[in-house]
């Protein structure tokens, strides 16, 4: 079945938005490094037709999120199609402002998504933890929750969140291959749980839940820089399910959580 | 397809040459060139659940990437039952000979039964390659019931696809014992990380191959262990429907080597070998 030798130019629309990607330096990447600048970000990002991504800076992650939520809006300066996203922490140790506050300065910043690694940065989610904060972004921003492992007491923290603050809408980062059977029932418990896909590397996952509990409850990332795109990339193009789900996917369903902020 | 709907509304198009096999995968089309998946597992998930998994939706998936053949090793096969899983295979290869090769699964906590097995699959069935899985069979690569198995297919020069998890001075002694058999390490791309050592072991022996499939998926990785291993020590395949059959294979496409390094991973390496 060896095919004809073919030449062909395509053109890429610059058209996926990217959930899940940082810029800086970071520890750990893999031998093609890590994208110091958002030109080199975004300029790997178009040779996939990646045109728009939400963005969070490596040293909020991997230094402190009061330094590299600051890094992030200098190194996005002049950058339209790269939007910000801000690491938040537990306030009660006084290195994180509290939540209302902190609520004011994403408004003011135009910043309208955030971020929480609680598995990396070693906190509980539980309502005497954050409780204050997830009150203060329910309705307002969408969180993105990236976890580390998608271990059983993670799951019950997800539904127990997700149910508690039904205004509160979630996007659960980072998943591994691992997760139907406890994804689906939790995804159809609670309408307000999205999922990013970089990590879902399930045979026929994508299209999996897009039947069990819509397309419209994936949204598209790439874990760039430390994971290769190819990978996330080829799992949505090659889902079995028709392009307005792909599109949804692709871009629309996380331009419609965003457009949530009232900023 | 998808990739021209977006075009049609292009607003700012970007320019980029892809070659032949990243404009396939860009646009989500079948791959044109000749491919070959050295390792899939039909059957259900055990520890998690996928959808379909069956050799049917396996062929049915492999329309869609424009992967030409399979290796096939069922997924009990690796587990509790060997038998059952190799004969799940045999009829796979019975219905598909274009599409699946059989890879037999001999289990060497039941020494007696995987020598019946491994004479009946590959002399009897045709099937053209052996599947070892020594973490999930809890038995030392170097054991003394695979040594039967090694010399099975050092006898008729078949492929031996294997988890690595063990050392490079171990894949070299199999290797030189066995010239005729051809080892296939898979996932052992991912240890170019950790082991360099691998890559610069493997590079000098033209009977073993190294595999990219598994979760493990750092930018750049495929193209550093190339740089070191050479290309001809690399082959394609995807653990499908433990993953999925794409996850690896964009990785490949995208792949930062040009389109002719690109089709000796994707078959040239490995199609002789499987008299293809
Ligand atoms: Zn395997």
């Amino acid at each position: 079945m060896a095919a004809p030798v073919r030449f062909r130019t395509i053109t890429i629309v610059a058209e996926l938005f990217d959930a899940n990607c940082a810029v800086g330096m970071v520890s750990r990447p893999g031998p093609a490094g890590a994208f110091l600048n958002s030109d080199d970000l975004a300029a790997h990002q178009a040779r996939f037709g990646i045109g728009k991504a939400l963005v969070y800076h490596s040293l909020a992650l991997e230094e402190h999120p009061a330094a590299g939520n600051e890094l992030l809006m200098q190194a996005l300066k002049g950058h339209d199609s790269l939007l910000p996203s801000w690491l938040a922490l537990p306030h009660h140790t006084g290195e994180f402002p509290e939540p209302a506050r902190f609520v004011e300065e994403l408004h003011s910043a135009c910043v309208r998504a955030v971020r929480i690694f609680p598995d990396d940065q070693r906190f509980l989610t539980d309502d005497w933890v954050l409780g204050d904060l997830f009150a203060a972004l329910a309705g307002q921003v969408p969180l993105f929750w990236h976890i580390d492992a998608f271990s059983n007491a993670t799951v019950r923290d997800l539904y127990r969140v997700a149910t508690n603050y039904p205004d509160l809408q979630i996007v659960v980062c980072d998943v591994d291959k691992m997760i139907n059977r406890s994804m689906t029932p939790l995804m159809r418990e609670a309408p307000n749980i999205w999922l990013e896909t970089g990590g879902y590397r399930t045979h026929r996952g994508i299209e999996y839940l897009s039947n069990a509990v819509g397309a419209d409850r994936l949204v598209f990332g790439t874990k760039l820089p430390w994971q290769a795109v190819g990978p996330p990339h080829a799992e949505l193009m090659y889902a079995d399910i028709d392009d307005d789900a792909r599109r949804a996917i692709g871009t629309s369903n996380l331009e419609r959580l965003l457009a949530m902020a009232a900023w | 397809m998808f990739g021209h709907v977006w075009r049609h509304n292009a607003p700012h198009p970007h320019h980029h040459h892809p070659d032949p096999v990243a404009a396939d995968a860009l646009a989500g089309e079948p791959l044109s060139d000749f491919v070959i998946d050295v390792h899939s597992h039909p059957g259900p998930g055990t520890n998690f659940f996928y959808q379909g998994g069956g050799a049917g939706d396996l062929l049915r998936v492999m329309d869609k990437t424009g992967v030409d053949y399979s290796c096939f090793s069922a997924y009990t096969a690796i587990g509790p039952d060997f038998v059952r899983g190799n004969e799940l295979v045999a009829r796979a290869v019975r219905d598909h000979p274009d599409r699946v090769i059989g890879f037999a699964v001999p289990n060497p906590n039941y020494p007696e039964l995987a020598k019946e097995e491994l004479i009946r699959r590959v002399d009897e069935q045709g099937f053209r390659g052996i599947k070892i899985h020594s973490t999930c069979h809890e038995y030392p690569i170097h054991g003394p019931n695979y040594v039967p198995v090694y010399e099975f297919a050092d006898d008729h020069g078949l492929p031996i696809l294997s988890h690595t998890y063990d050392t490079p001075a171990r894949i070299r002694q199999l290797a030189t014992t066995y010239p005729n058999a051809r080892f296939i390490w898979a996932h052992a791309i991912w240890q170019h990380i950790r082991t360099p050592d691998l890559a610069l072991t493997v590079r000098d022996l033209p009977n073993v191959f190294c595999e990219m499939s598994g979760s493990g998926n750092r930018r750049g990785q495929i193209e550093a262990f190339v740089k070191v291993a050479g290309v001809e020590s690399a082959v394609f395949g995807s653990d499908y429907p433990v993953l999925g059959q794409t996850w690896q294979m964009g990785n490949v496409a995208h792949a930062d080597l040009t389109h002719d390094e690109k089709r000796k991973i994707f078959s040239g390496n490995i199609r002789g070998v499987l008299g293809l």
